[in-house]
């Protein structure tokens, strides 16, 4: 693979990682929330 | 430059695969709440049908029917109750034999419908003796995976 390819993976990664840590931390807020007492 | 490339997309795949785990994880952990509060059953063991009179009477109290599926029993002594009024817990019902427990004013009892000498399904429980508005019942059974929570 040459740079260009290897950029384009680096940076495919790089976005994954950080839709994967939004998603992370809507989940976790999510379950905060709910294990909250008298959040039913 | 292109080993600097691959070192960090292994570097992220790695943390690619963390996340993912940890976002896994994290569902599992989220999926009982939504059976709450969707529901009737809870982790597919214990359901309720809440034939609940109205919470700002300080006389009526709050009448709570339950099912219990499996075990289809359970002793008195086995079952938790907590109270909790705005997201605060306000007491602890432990019931030692008696079908009733006290806890400053409050008073929940059980109403042994079906006179079997446990708690099983159809029995009622009544919880009385303070405003209760805005308050969660919780039910917890020792040993027995499924927890309750009714919310007024």
């Amino acid at each position: 693979m040459n740079d260009e390819n290897l950029l384009k993976t680096r940076n495919i990664l790089l976005i994954s990682a950080i839709i994967e840590i939004y998603i992370l931390f809507l989940l976790i807020t999510v379950y905060i929330m709910l294990s909250g007492v008298g959040a039913c | 430059m292109g080993g600097k490339f691959e070192n960090e997309i292994e570097l992220l795949k790695v943390i690619n695969v963390i996340l993912i785990g940890a976002i896994a994880f994290m569902a599992i952990l989220i999926t009982p709440y939504f059976a709450t509060q969707h529901g009737n059953i809870i982790e597919g063991k214990l359901e309720y049908m809440s034939g609940i009179s109205d919470p700002t009477n300080y006389s009526k109290g709050i009448w709570i029917k339950i099912t219990l599926k499996n075990p289809k029993k359970a002793t008195i002594e086995h079952i938790h109750l907590g109270l909790y009024i705005s997201r605060e817990i306000h007491g602890q019902f432990n019931f030692d034999g008696n079908f009733t427990a006290k806890f400053q004013n409050y008073t929940a009892e059980f109403y042994d419908v079906d006179k079997d000498g446990y708690v099983s399904s159809g029995d009622v429980c009544h919880i009385y003796g303070g405003i209760l508005k805005n308050a969660t019942v919780w039910f917890d059974i020792s040993g027995y995976s499924g927890q309750l929570r009714v919310k007024v």
